[in-house]
């Protein structure tokens, strides 16, 4: 163990305190859209009063004014804020994943995955599931899209955590499921296969297994940090509900069942998981449209449609 | 200005990491009167009661609170830090009375706590302070609980803290404990761990459960807050008090004669405070140029002493350990910022938030 100064700390895009207070916009209760260049508005940070009324918010509204300040402050927030916008840097802001779906579900069973199967989805079933909700409000979206100068935010790499991918300096590319054609917005499909993947322990694919869809939606959610070329992109998460309708006691007494009853149960989880995949895309798809994240989408709720 | 007065040497515990000099000296009441005196006029005045353990003087607690409360009511405010294994309900009931918060130390979870939280005969006390624990939230539900970590508990830390969390406290202050002997084996195990907590700090705040994890919170705070800076301003902000009325800079410097800054009877001697204040606030040499300079512990006078018997020099771990955390830190501000996730933005950006939480809670 030795003391190493730090040569150089990585820049924060949050705010501090006396630039929020000086622009409240900055705390907005989402980031709208941002034009090219708002990157600087998230990393330097201008200046108004805390929590006083959110300045316009839509993409054309002109930014707040600057409060007086003594010269060299004001000259530094212009130049850091130069800095920023010439290095392009966009957050990733990945939409909100509905309560209910995880609380209850993507976990599915525990034990043998032989005898008491929950409904899994195909990735190409689920994913045309998820085209057609974003199709009904108007958006298409178009398989294997690729987000490119992604800086990843991922907590278990010993390497990334010395080096830390700075805002600005992301070269990765993440590979979505699915995206539109403008590179705005992401869809990334999680299945089973995905939470055993993303486990941290490898473990044999076996028979039994316990996935947690919910816990893996939130360590991807935690990957996504930046983008170091625009236009900035929201991401939605979805995952497979792998719902399970336990068997009634007088059907486990019968086990196995008859063929037509495996099926009769079979298709009721089939359904359930459907109206449950759907009842996600629906909420996020919800969250954008309000937050104007949807392309095509801009305006304000209730003006779009 | 606070005072913490050492009410006693004694201790019912024998910590193995304990820094103090236990003795069988104890602090008559018109030393801890005087002591109390002596800031009654200032700003903000406090008293921390501390030891040895503080509540084998529950009867001098008590007093000096009465006494100050005669005088002014409401000006003083009153802490004691405990090991717990002496708190039960006629106490909380009586500290309820006089507004004497509350703070526990406990390691967490058993395994943990009873590594090194033992008594004279070596047992683990987790047992005693269980109970205690949950005695105290009921009492004091924002009690904060202090947490000491070391190489041997790292591997538990995650599960310590989450169980605290489940437990009920909602404001936890972990504690390298930079003397320990720390290798790199065991940083690197403390480092999963804190990656663990970090996925389950970031859960806690989309689900809008409040949970105050300083080691966390407070490094965020430093970046949204840089004028409050880190430094302890050894020796002005508190004072510490001896058993015999002599005043040291901090915590760690009581019974060493050569630290001592004054006494109850004589005063502060304002030069020798200020020589040690210029000393520890001055750059250490090692730490030149760092960007994270002034984020970084590097100049907590207790810990360098502790550690490297000076203030001039820090001990590697902390190094490590900062360089580790901050950008750990900073990357779940950025990513719940991004969000704009509303506990966040009120923890942080709203100076009400503690009050109005308090409010919240209770609603």
């Amino acid at each position: 163990m030795k003391i190493r100064p730090v040569a150089k700390a990585a820049p924060s895009p949050i705010p501090t305190a006396a630039e929020a207070a000086a622009n409240p916009s900055l705390l907005e209760a989402a980031p709208r859209r941002a034009p090219r260049g708002a990157g600087a508005l998230l990393g330097a940070g201008l200046l108004g009063g805390l929590f006083a009324p959110a300045a316009g918010g839509t993409e054309s509204a002109p930014p707040p004014e600057v409060p007086a300040l003594d010269a060299e402050r004001a000259a530094d927030a212009e130049a850091a804020a130069r800095a920023e916008e010439a290095r392009e840097v966009y957050p990733i802001v990945v939409g909100p994943i509905l309560r209910q779906a995880m609380e209850e579900d993507g976990r599915g069973y525990f034990g043998c995955l032989a005898i008491d199967p929950p409904c899994v989805f195909s990735e190409s079933e689920a994913l045309d599931l998820i085209r057609q909700e974003f199709a009904k409000a108007g958006v298409d979206l178009l398989p294997d899209r690729e987000l490119a100068g992604f800086a990843s935010n991922r907590p278990d790499r010993d390497k990334e955590e010395e080096n830390p991918p700075a805002a600005g300096e992301g070269s990765g590319r993440w590979r979505f499921d699915l995206g539109t054609e403008d590179g705005t917005l992401f869809v990334e499909f999680l299945s089973r296969l995905d939470a055993i993947a993303l486990r941290e322990e490898k473990e044999p694919y076996v028979a039994m297994d316990c996935p947690d869809l919910p816990a893996c939606s939130e360590r991807v959610r935690e990957m996504m940090f930046s983008r170091t070329n625009g236009p900035p992109a929201t991401i939605g998460l979805f995952f497979d509900p792998l719902v399970n309708i336990r068997l009634s006691e007088a059907d486990s007494r019968n086990w196995p069942l008859d063929g037509k009853a495996v099926q009769a149960h079979e298709a009721a989880e089939r359904k359930l998981a459907q109206l449950k995949l759907r009842e996600q895309v629906r909420f996020f798809l919800d969250w954008a449209r309000k937050e104007g994240r949807l392309p095509g989408h801009n305006t304000e709720e209730g003006e779009s449609e | 200005m606070h005072v913490t007065l050492h009410l006693t040497e004694r201790c019912n515990l024998a910590c193995r990491y304990c820094y103090q000099r236990h003795g069988a000296g104890d602090m008559p009441f018109e030393t801890a009167a005087a002591a109390a005196d002596r800031i009654a006029t200032g700003r903000n005045p406090g008293l921390i009661f501390f030891g040895g353990e503080p509540l084998l003087r529950k009867d001098l607690i008590f007093a000096l609170a009465d006494r100050c409360e005669a005088r002014e009511p409401g000006r003083f405010h009153y802490k004691v830090t405990t090991n717990g294994t002496l708190l039960d309900e006629a106490f909380l009931a009586e500290a309820g009375r006089r507004r004497i918060a509350v703070a526990l130390s406990c390691d967490g979870v058993r395994e943990a706590h009873d590594a090194c939280r033992v008594d004279a005969a070596g047992a683990g006390t987790w047992d005693r302070v269980e109970p205690a624990l949950r005695l105290l939230l009921a009492h004091q539900p924002y009690a904060p609980v202090m947490m000491t970590v070391r190489p041997e508990t790292a591997a538990r830390f995650a599960e310590s803290v989450l169980w605290l969390r489940d437990r009920g406290v909602r404001y936890l202050i972990p504690s390298l404990d930079h003397a320990a002997p720390w290798t790199d084996a065991a940083f690197r195990t403390l480092k999963r761990q804190y990656r663990r907590l970090a996925r389950a700090w970031l859960d806690d705040h989309r689900r809008g459960r409040k949970f105050w994890f300083a080691a966390f919170d407070k490094r965020i705070a430093s970046r949204i807050h840089p004028e409050l800076g880190c430094s302890c301003r050894l020796g002005r902000r508190q004072v510490s008090v001896a058993p015999d009325g002599t005043l040291y800079p901090c915590v760690q410097f009581v019974g060493h004669p050569e630290w001592a800054i004054g006494s109850v009877a004589d005063g502060i001697d304002e030069a020798k405070r200020e020589a040690i204040f210029l000393r520890n606030e001055a750059p250490k040499a090692a730490c030149a140029g760092c960007a994270l300079e002034g984020r970084c512990h590097n100049r907590c006078g207790c810990m360098n002493f502790q550690t490297t018997g000076g203030l001039e020099t820090v001990p590697p771990i902390l190094c490590e350990h900062e360089r580790f955390l901050q950008p750990l830190c900073d990357r779940l501000a950025a990513t719940l910022y991004a969000e704009r996730n509303e506990l966040f933005l009120r923890q942080h950006y709203n100076p009400a938030f503690p009050v109005l939480s308090i409010l919240e809670d209770f609603a």
